[in-house]
């Protein structure tokens, strides 16, 4: 089975060869498996055997798609965010509307004139496309697009003393990634439209869902839709507990939710399969906040398997894959303990590995 | 005697230019202004914390009385220190080095500070020498940290030790909270404390100076 197949079939709930993965790293994680497999860093998820490529051509793209090689680095994007390398991504230094007017914030207007060189960000995975799972991020769609616009608590901020405001200005950031998802669906072959809105912490959402549903929801339908419409799967990822929107965005037409943090309230992945599974696929739900950092490997092993075994007990409707990026402080040999229990070996990784080093 | 309901009642509901008016008034009617923080801000606040604990708020509602706490505050400051009347305890929060996730620290601080709390924001990527340096100068009781990443949960322990190294450990009680945070992790690193939740910080930081004054 080629990669492609693997993940269309899973998400068919037809039956597969193994699991499909998809794994996300700090770029400090990935450096490491790249010297320990002696390949490029680029190079690690092919050596890995992941089956997934994926492209952000929003907002995520000046975040973690431009590299800075010092701390402190920075440049403005697209949307007039100034960003600065932390660590190993970029960060927020600058919110181009925060403190702006009103009527600052109603006449902003988004980078229409910048989308070909955004989606151009396609064209390295493109080739690809025969034997990969191709994905396009549209993401930010919503209320994390404003946040990133006029900060966080000015965004939330404005959930409850300018709803109005709130409303116009999550309008214009959908519109946007509407755009995007259009253009993109009809021009590539796309496999999955990624499509994100960060709205949940570790406990609870952080505005009331009934809002979520009155604003923010409706626009992200919109964007949804798009995928649906072009006859791609629609994948969505928002942190954190989600639980009390899942039933909504399955309606909208969402296939496939990600991160699915097993340890906030409702999120334990086994339940939500029981609960969602006939229409929802998921990927993500290994642990990034205890099990991967301070698990040991058999923890790691055991925890893998059994939830393999759950999560695909109708068949299939599940990608492998961490409840977010992976962390540096994640000892490798539990990375490679998720591959095992999926099928992948250690030593297989490593041959390929090798071919990679020899086709260089 | 002032009835202060509807003082409370404009921090609970976020009303702003009416808690203005009725703190104002307050003053105007001979209230003094300890009184005013105590019968009409603290207990609306205390609401506050309540309904969001109860799941009935969520981070934009109480973001909105805030402000508001933050109008009646504003009016009683001057007056409060004029008047030598000293805050529960000063608090100096931030988020550690390598982490800028603000928003779980900006709601411990509103509830600390509707909780009569002198707060001091030292703001994101703090680093340990920063944290002790900004203790010194303002004379905080307790120090808040705040980290959301298991890979800055470290720079939390890092500063705990720059405290020990500095020889001023013993001069300020320590609270941490985050989202991969536990009380396990706290004792590990000899924090005094740890709270889930705003509204649980509130009471921490309580018995954490409690007896002092
Ligand atoms: C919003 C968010 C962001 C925003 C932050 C914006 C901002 N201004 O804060 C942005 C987009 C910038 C961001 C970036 C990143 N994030 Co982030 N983020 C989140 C998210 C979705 C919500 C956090 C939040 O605001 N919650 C709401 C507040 C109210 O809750 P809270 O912070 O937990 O605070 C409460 C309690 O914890 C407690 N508390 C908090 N602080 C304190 C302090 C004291 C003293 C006390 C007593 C109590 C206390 O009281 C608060 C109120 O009740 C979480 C998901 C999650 N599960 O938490 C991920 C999450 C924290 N992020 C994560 C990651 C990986 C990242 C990035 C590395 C992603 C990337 N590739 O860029 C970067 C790192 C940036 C950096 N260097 O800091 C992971 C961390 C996983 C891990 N292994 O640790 C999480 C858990 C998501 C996930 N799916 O796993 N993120």
């Amino acid at each position: 089975m080629t990669s492609k197949e693997r993940v269309h079939a899973a998400l068919r709930r037809e039956p597969v060869d193994r699991v499909p993965i998809y794994m996300w790293y700090y770029p400090e994680t990935r450096l490491q498996l790249g010297e320990l497999l002696e390949i490029p860093a680029e190079k690690v998820l092919d050596a890995m055997g992941d089956d997934i490529r994926q492209k952000w051509v929003g907002g995520n793209y000046a975040m973690e798609g431009i590299v800075h090689d010092h701390e402190g680095d920075s440049h403005i994007d697209h949307w007039g965010i100034e960003w600065v390398k932390l660590g190993s991504v970029n960060q927020i230094k600058k919110y181009p509307l925060q403190n702006a007017t009103q009527d600052d914030r109603l006449n902003y207007k988004y980078p229409y004139d910048k989308i070909e060189a955004l989606l151009q960000e396609m064209d390295s995975i493109l080739p690809l496309a025969d034997d990969f799972f191709i994905g396009c991020d549209v993401s930010p769609c919503a209320f994390e697009m404003v946040y990133r616009l006029c900060s966080m608590d000015d965004a939330l901020l404005n959930l409850a003393a300018d709803p109005e405001l709130s409303s116009s200005m999550l309008k214009d950031a959908s519109a946007f990634a509407l755009r995007l998802s259009e253009i993109a669906c009809q021009r590539y072959p796309i496999d999955w439209l990624w499509t994100g809105d960060d709205v949940a912490g570790q406990e609870r959402m952080m505005m009331r869902p009934q809002q979520w549903r009155e604003i923010i929801g409706p626009v992200l339908a919109k964007v949804i839709e798009v995928g649906r419409k072009n006859r791609m799967w629609v994948a969505h990822h928002c942190c954190g507990a989600t639980r009390p929107v899942i039933p909504d965005l399955i309606e909208m037409g969402v296939n496939v939710l990600n991160p699915v943090q097993g340890n906030c309230p409702g999120m334990d992945p086994v339940e939500l399969k029981r609960e969602y599974g006939a229409e929802l696929a998921f990927m993500g739900g290994i642990d990034t906040q205890e099990l991967l950092p301070g698990g040991s490997v058999s923890d790691v092993r055991r925890e893998t398997e059994y939830l393999l075994e759950k999560m695909t007990a109708d068949g299939g409707g599940y990608i492998l894959a961490a409840s977010h990026v992976i962390p540096h402080e994640t000892p490798l040999e539990n990375v490679f303990a998720m591959y095992e229990a999926a099928g992948v070996s250690r030593e297989e990784i490593f041959n390929r590995a090798s071919e990679i080093r020899k086709n260089k | 005697m002032t009835n202060y309901n509807e003082l409370q009642e404009c921090i609970i509901k976020g009303n702003r230019i009416k808690a203005r008016e009725l703190t104002q008034e307050c003053l105007d009617n001979g209230n003094p202004a300890k009184e005013i923080l105590d019968e009409g801000l603290i207990p609306g606040m205390a609401v506050v914390g309540k309904k969001f604990q109860d799941g009935e708020y969520f981070i934009p509602e109480m973001l909105v009385s805030a402000r508001a706490l933050n109008i009646g505050l504003g009016i009683l400051k001057p007056l409060l220190e004029a008047s030598d009347v000293k805050p529960v305890a000063k608090v100096l929060v931030g988020t550690v080095k390598g982490d800028i996730h603000d928003i779980g620290k900006n709601l411990v601080a509103i509830m600390l500070r509707g909780s009569g709390f002198e707060i001091i924001d030292a703001g994101v990527d703090v680093s340990p020498e920063k944290f002790v340096q900004m203790a010194k100068e303002s004379g905080a009781d307790i120090l808040g940290l705040s980290a959301l990443l298991t890979t800055t949960m470290t720079a939390m322990k890092d500063t705990v030790d720059a405290f020990q190294a500095d020889g001023s450990r013993d001069k300020i009680k320590i609270m941490i909270g985050g989202a991969p945070v536990t009380t396990d992790y706290a004792e590990k690193i000899g924090a005094d404390g740890y709270a889930p939740n705003a509204a649980i910080a509130v009471e921490m930081a309580k018995t954490l100076v409690g007896g002092s004054r």
